[in-house]
C-alpha cells in the first residue's frame, strides 16, 4: 500500500495509511487539503487537526503499537456546521471497548509532579461532538463531528 | 531538529526553528532543548513564533524540558502562535509556565551577551 492511497469522491475524502508517525503528518497535511476545498473556515481546520492527530497517534502508538504495518483509514466529509471523520484501525481493540474518560490533567501540581502526557483524550472529548468508538470485528473504528461553536 | 540559541547573560533565548512540535519529532526535541539548555542560568526562554501545530506529545514534551530544568532554572514561553496557545488554555497548562507576548517581552531589560 501506498502512502498516497486516497480517493477524492465529491465532499469526501478516504485515505489509507500505514501506522507510523511520519506517515500521520502526510495523512494530516492532505486532510486539511481536502477541509479548505469542502470550504471550512480555517478554525475549523484546525481544531480538526488537533483532534485528528491526537486520534492517529493514539493509533499508532497504541492500538498499533510495535506493528508498522498495520492500517489506518480515514475518512472525512462535510457535515451540517463543519466536517465529520471516521477513522478505523486494524489494531488492538480499546481495553474495556471503551474510549478513555480524558479527564482534565492536573496542573496545580508541584514541579516533578506535572503530568506529560494524558492530555490527548481530553483534547478530543472538548473539541468534538457525537464522538462514538465500536470494535467491528478485527477492527476499531471511531467517529466524530468538527463544527462551528463547541 | 532545528534549534537557534542566543545568549542574554542570565537568560538564554532558544528559538524553535520548526513548524510542528508533534508526535512524530517530540522525543527528538525533547533532548535537543534539554542538550542546548545544559549549562543555562536561571531562565531558558522558548521562543515559539514558528511553530504553528503542537500536539499533546509536543506539550508533554515541553513539560518534560521544564522539568529536567529543576527547581532552580524556569522554562518561558515566547510567541505562541493562536493555534498553540489554544492549546495551552484547554490543557490549563497556560497557568504553569510564565508566557511571554513576544521574544521582545521575554528579553525586555537584558543585554544581548552573543
Amino acid at each position: 500500500m501506498r502512502p498516497d492511497a486516497s480517493q477524492d469522491i465529491g465532499n469526501r475524502l478516504i485515505q489509507r495509511f500505514h501506522a507510523d508517525p511520519m506517515q500521520v503528518r502526510e495523512m494530516l497535511r492532505q486532510t486539511r487539503q481536502a477541509w479548505a476545498e469542502f470550504g471550512c473556515s480555517s478554525d475549523l481546520h484546525a481544531t480538526g487537526e488537533q483532534v485528528l492527530a491526537e486520534v492517529l497517534n493514539n493509533v499508532v502508538e497504541h492500538a498499533q503499537a510495535g506493528r508498522p504495518e498495520g492500517i489506518v483509514e480515514l475518512e472525512t466529509g462535510t457535515a451540517p456546521g463543519g466536517f465529520y471523520c471516521q477513522v478505523r484501525d486494524d489494531g488492538a481493540a480499546m481495553p474495556g471497548l471503551q474510549l478513555p474518560a480524558g479527564r482534565p490533567a492536573q496542573v496545580d501540581a508541584d514541579l516533578q509532579d506535572l503530568p506529560e502526557g494524558g492530555f490527548g483524550w481530553y483534547l478530543i472529548r472538548t473539541l468534538t461532538r457525537d464522538l462514538t468508538y465500536s470494535r467491528e470485528g478485527s477492527w476499531n473504528r471511531m467517529r466524530f463531528h468538527i463544527v462551528d461553536k463547541v | 531538529m532545528q534549534l537557534e540559541r542566543q545568549d542574554f547573560g542570565e537568560a538564554i533565548m532558544i528559538t524553535v526553528d520548526e513548524a510542528r512540535i508533534d508526535a512524530a519529532i517530540a522525543i527528538q526535541f525533547k533532548d535537543s532543548v534539554r542538550e542546548m539548555a545544559g549549562d543555562a542560568p536561571a531562565r531558558v526562554i522558548l521562543d515559539m513564533t514558528k511553530v504553528e501545530f503542537l500536539d499533546s506529545s509536543g506539550l508533554g514534551a515541553v513539560v518534560a524540558v521544564m522539568k529536567q530544568l529543576g527547581g532552580d532554572r524556569a522554562l518561558e514561553l515566547a510567541g505562541l502562535t493562536p493555534t498553540v496557545e489554544k492549546v495551552f488554555q484547554l490543557t490549563r497548562m497556560d497557568s504553569v509556565f510564565a508566557i511571554h507576548k513576544d521574544t521582545s517581552a521575554a528579553v525586555s531589560g537584558l543585554a544581548h551577551a552573543s
